[in-house]
């Protein structure tokens, strides 16, 4: 019991150590402002996704826009003329990694489509943020939980036999 | 080293689910009774290692501790791994779900690799098990590299130049996972010989 303390501590250290980050997941926003896409692409705590390809679909799938995103993860265009259906975005951040966000038709037609507004890149900022230690103690919770259920099954089927 | 949702091919997908059924169900018969301690606290050790960032220079890698896992477990590793990633993907958003086969043969077959290359190095010496460590910690990141250009390969890209992108993007984390691995498995062994498999305690 004791040294199974010693290994949880060890494991609990691994946890303090950890820096919230999103080594996997990418994170791409777009939102419309005076006329034009914004998009940013990143892996969370403002970590740019930098010089990536990107690219820009309507809805029957066609690439309206390409380009790579700058030192920031930044990307602009302007809106096309007379657009009105959803627009779709995809990110490649290295292979395997993709990200996809969808510009909804109404977004293009939203008053802060042709003014200017701070509450599209503090969305951002909230889908930047790293995991919780909720989430963490609970998934190690849950793998003991698993693990128990699993050793328990097993002693039933030894007993029996 | 986690492939992302809407990356990969219907057939890739579903080839790749298959296999880790196959293998998983596998592992979980050859757990013994009082092996499911240790897999757990492997599985911990591998669910919050890829949160872990170490920066060298500009480049920002994480631990992945397949190695451990598969050094440790051998096969019982893909149960230990494929619980652990499906958790990755729920609460981290880690990796598509549909993707889990995949990305667990990915990491799972390098890591039982290593078992059955450097197994027999463990407990002969601090040095011999250190090394074994360290090696399993190379080489499970290098297979999984190769894996991961394998799957994309077979979706639409060209393997050997993604291969080799890959290879060489996860030269950094090769080497930290080496030295981590090592320590790790000195460390286990010095403070808990019983995560060791009883033949060489």
């Amino acid at each position: 019991m004791k040294k199974i303390l010693q290994i949880s501590i060890f494991l609990l250290a691994f946890v303090i150590l950890i820096r919230p980050c999103f080594a996997h997941k990418v994170v791409l926003f777009g939102w419309v402002e005076n006329n034009t896409v914004h998009i940013e692409a990143g892996f969370g705590n403002n970590r740019p996704a930098m010089d990536c390809s990107l690219k820009a679909f309507d809805q029957s799938n066609t690439i309206i826009f390409q380009g790579r995103t700058d030192k920031n993860g930044k990307f602009t265009f302007q809106v096309p003329e007379l657009w009105s259906g959803d627009m779709r975005l995809e990110v490649k951040a290295g292979p395997g990694h993709k990200g996809t966000w969808t510009i909804l038709a109404s977004e293009f037609a939203a008053p802060e489509a042709t003014g200017k507004t701070d509450e599209i890149p503090e969305k951002y900022s909230a889908m930047n943020k790293g995991p919780s230690g909720v989430k963490i103690f609970f998934g190690i919770l849950l793998i003991f939980a698993l693990a128990i259920g699993i050793r328990q099954i097993k002693k039933k089927k030894a007993d029996r036999t | 080293m986690h492939i992302s949702e809407g990356v990969l091919s219907g057939p890739v997908l579903g080839a790749g689910a298959a296999v880790t059924l196959g293998f998983t169900t596998l592992g979980l018969k050859k757990i013994s009774y009082d092996q499911m301690v240790h897999v757990a606290i492997l599985a911990s050790a591998f669910f919050v290692a890829s949160l872990i960032h170490v920066n060298i220079g500009p480049v920002s890698v994480h631990l992945i501790l397949n190695g451990v896992l598969g050094l440790l477990l051998g096969v019982a590793a893909f149960p230990a791994i494929l619980t652990a990633l499906v958790l990755q993907s729920l609460f981290f958003q880690y990796g598509g779900l549909t993707a889990l086969g995949v990305n667990c043969l990915i990491m799972a077959v390098p890591a039982v690799t290593v078992h059955y290359l450097f197994f027999p190095m463990l407990g002969k010496s601090k040095t011999m098990t250190f090394t074994a460590g360290m090696l399993s910690g190379v080489f499970s990141i290098l297979g999984s590299s190769f894996l991961l250009g394998g799957a994309l390969w077979f979706t639409d890209e060209q393997f050997l130049k993604t291969s080799m992108a890959i290879v060489a993007g996860h030269v950094p984390v090769m080497i930290i996972e080496g030295i981590v691995t090592g320590f790790c498995l000195s460390f286990l062994v010095k403070v808990y010989p019983e995560i060791l498999p009883k033949k060489i305690q």
